[in-house]
């Protein structure tokens, strides 16, 4: 710029075909004016190509971390998914007392109440694992047979309610009671302990909850919140704390 | 072998692979790509496959860094034309590349620059030559032509300049600055005079222009 202004105002092209330093910046003015832009210099092609192969290689490798990144965060949702699932299953593994069991039954079921067919095989699994639980703690073998009992109710539901009928115990009585009649008719099971009542309760809940939801639309909205409250009023200990605020108070 | 490499320079992407090749970027997955050298004298003996295996590859440079450059459309078929003349050059006139100054791709680049700029001016010139002025123009036809090869502020200087001086511009863009004006004057039907004179105000015009727009240093 500069060193234009320090040209003569009055170019004055020397047009009659000497091609002088005039003429030069005739051109250059011409193509400016054209918007053409100038010839680049070795150097620069060089430069501007040597440019544009390192854009390429920072492209690439641009591409290539938001990819592994993807992977990572991908493996991570997984790994979190998994070990969420694992920590529902150890838990409620057979060395856990049944309270925990309960717990983490209705633990479960809160989580798992999107997907109505989640949530059954949840349930099950947890109804399992806590009547495993049971079984282990008491090692008595008839609570065994209760155990397969309740897997035939999962499986198939109304299985104890038919073998109630054979026995001739009324099969429409409530399905806590129906396991105890059946329990001691058939294995001299007694149910005196807090414990095998709540396990009854905590079947009775999640058993109903699996039965019920069969015959229910997956995408009843009542379904879930009343099997929850449900679980709820039945798997809540004695000394809740609310309980002992409302004493206080 | 070994000066043919010394004379192509290192490349982009590093040392070459083996003896005979040396791979350059993008290469990396294709075909090796041949060094300059290589491909010197493939040309010699005539060996189109060597040139189309090399053009392959920096056909890929070259194109998009063209088209950005002269920002140019993708359908514009400008560069490709560009490219086709290079090739035929390179083809034709194997002899004219000196590897001592420099490397094959920056030749080609080159030709290819050089080709653009001169049909650019040309495409420039010819729109010059059909030009009309706003004021002769109807309304509709004034908007589409704002939006054609010049851009509003240019039309709005090139409103300024006579019939002749546009004509004398458009002649000096597509032939270059050293048109004899004598050659114009016989062309245009004036006289030597006349073009000089009007050569030198379209000038003068022109730089106060570009003074007045923010000429880039």
């Amino acid at each position: 710029m500069s060193q234009r202004e320090n040209e003569p105002r009055d170019p004055a092209p020397s047009a009659a075909g000497s091609a002088g330093s005039s003429d030069v910046d005739y051109q250059r003015d011409l193509d400016e004016l054209f918007e053409i832009p100038p010839p680049l210099t070795d150097d620069e092609i060089d430069q501007l190509l040597a440019q544009r192969l390192g854009q390429r290689g920072r492209r690439r490798r641009v591409v290539a971390l938001a990819c592994l990144a993807l992977l990572v965060v991908g493996l991570v949702a997984i790994g979190g998914a998994a070990r969420h699932y694992r920590w529902g299953l150890q838990n409620s593994q057979v060395t856990l007392p049944f309270e925990r069991a309960g717990q983490v039954l209705l633990e479960e079921a809160h989580y798992s109440f999107e997907n109505v067919r989640v949530a059954q095989n949840r349930l099950s699994v947890c109804l399992r694992n806590a009547l495993r639980g049971i079984v282990a703690r008491r090692q008595d073998p008839r609570f065994e047979q209760l155990f397969r009992d309740v897997e035939r109710v999962i499986a198939a539901g109304g299985g104890p309610r038919q073998r109630a009928g054979e026995a001739g115990i009324d099969p429409g009585l409530p399905f806590d009671q129906l396991l105890e009649r059946l329990g001691s008719a058939e294995l001299q099971i007694e149910w005196d302990s807090d414990d095998s009542e709540r396990v009854l309760h905590c079947f009775e809940a999640g058993v109903g909850l699996i039965q019920h939801s069969r015959s229910l639309h997956p995408r009843h909205e009542g379904y879930g919140a009343r099997a929850l409250r449900r679980l709820d009023a039945l798997l809540k200990p004695p000394e809740a704390p609310s309980g002992d605020k409302s004493k206080e108070q | 072998m070994t000066s043919d490499r010394k004379a192509s320079g290192g490349g982009f992407a590093g040392p070459p692979r083996d003896g005979t090749t040396r791979n350059l970027g993008g290469g990396r997955h294709g075909p090796p790509v041949p060094s300059d050298g290589e491909l010197q004298s493939a040309l010699e003996r005539r060996d189109e496959q060597v040139l189309e295996q090399w053009l392959a590859h920096e056909k890929g440079f070259v194109e998009p860094f063209m088209r950005r450059r002269f920002r140019l459309a993708r359908e514009d078929t400008l560069v490709d034309d560009a490219i086709h003349h290079a090739v035929m050059q390179v083809w034709g006139r194997p002899g004219l590349f000196d590897p001592g100054k420099g490397r094959m791709r920056n030749y080609f680049t080159r030709i290819v620059e050089c080709e653009c700029i001169r049909r650019l001016r040309e495409r420039k010139a010819d729109a010059l030559v059909h030009y009309r002025p706003n004021h002769l123009l109807e309304r509709g036809e004034a908007l589409a032509r704002a939006s054609c090869e010049f851009t509003p502020r240019l039309r709005r200087f090139l409103d300024t300049l006579s019939d002749l001086e546009r004509r004398i511009l458009a002649a000096d863009l597509r032939r270059g600055a050293s048109v004899p004006a004598a050659e114009l004057a016989e062309e245009f039907g004036t006289t030597v005079e006349t073009v000089y004179s009007l050569r030198n105000r379209a000038w003068k015009k022109m730089r106060n222009h570009l003074e007045r727009r923010g000429r880039k240093p």
